[in-house]
């Protein structure tokens, strides 16, 4: 680990206690916490890069077992253009990811708890919408 | 960061512009895979840098589950931008961005990230935009 991400780790420990989040490390470089919204609990990793701070929740939602259908994919390509900074999309294993991402240059305690609150009020605004959208998927497939 | 400060940032990026309102910039580049307009819209809580419609569609017909699936893979692939379907049901490629902490740097990182995505997804999402009216043609045939 660089000294330049060494410090940004430091940093980012500081602005979650600022926010009032407690967290654990996952490994040197990575952040682990957990927050409660209306209807579920979601698991949230922050990773500090050289250039990048990344927040996620992944997995947000597994794929059902014939994937996702075309009322949930059109789902959360619609929320990318509803949620500012978020971004919702499908990783490696087709588990549905939401993230925000931010330069390290000039990462302020502003900006990561603008990222926070947005991650988090995204996924617990989203999740029962995408859960309709995956049953409906199913019924129309049946 | 204020409107005011974009028409700066752009003279020190080298690209030119034109102001179409006090918030809202128009500029465009010329890729490897394409030629593109990007408009620049600031606000007090942000600043969205967007291309769209990234693709030409047909009209009348919704975008199918091959460029949905193939948007929300590349948000995968991507830092700092993202695809999304817009209200028009345009694909949309965007970097969304705080206005809090904004500056050149920023602003540098926004344009060169759109630039970059721009030319290597431009193929894929035709693509899948072919993928789906294929589909289309054998479902009406089926």
């Amino acid at each position: 680990m660089t000294a330049s991400v060494q410090a940004r780790v430091a940093e980012v420990a500081r602005f979650f206690r600022r926010y009032g989040w407690r967290f654990d490390m996952l490994d040197d470089e990575t952040f682990r916490t957990i927050f409660r919204g209306r209807v579920a609990a979601f698991v949230a990793l922050v990773r500090v890069t050289e250039h990048w701070v990344v927040l996620t929740v992944n997995p947000f939602v597994r794929p059902p077992g014939a994937g996702f259908g075309a009322v949930a994919l059109r789902l959360l390509a619609s929320a990318n253009h509803q949620e500012n900074i978020v971004k919702l999309g499908l990783d490696d294993d087709d588990d549905v990811f939401v993230n925000v991402e931010l330069p390290t240059e000039e990462l302020g305690y502003e900006e990561f708890s603008a990222a926070l609150t947005a991650l988090s009020h995204s996924a617990d605004r989203l999740i029962v919408p995408l859960l309709q959208a995956m049953a409906i998927d199913e019924r129309n497939t049946a | 960061m204020l409107s005011e400060d974009i028409p700066g940032f752009f003279d020190r990026y080298g690209w030119r512009y034109e102001r179409r309102d006090p918030t809202i910039y128009r500029t465009g580049f010329v890729g490897e895979a394409g030629a593109w307009d990007v408009w620049v819209r600031s606000s007090t809580s942000l600043v969205i840098f967007v291309i769209s419609p990234f693709v030409a569609r047909p009209a009348d017909v919704t975008p199918g589950p091959f460029l949905l699936r193939a948007l929300l893979k590349a948000n995968h692939e991507m830092n700092l931008a993202k695809f999304a379907i817009d209200d028009d049901d345009d694909v949309s490629l965007a970097v969304e961005l705080p206005a809090e902490g904004f500056g050149y740097a920023q602003f540098a990182d926004a344009l060169t990230a759109l630039a970059h995505y721009a030319d290597e997804f431009k193929e894929r999402l035709e693509d899948a935009v072919r993928g789906d009216a294929d589909d289309r043609v054998s479902g009406s045939l089926a």
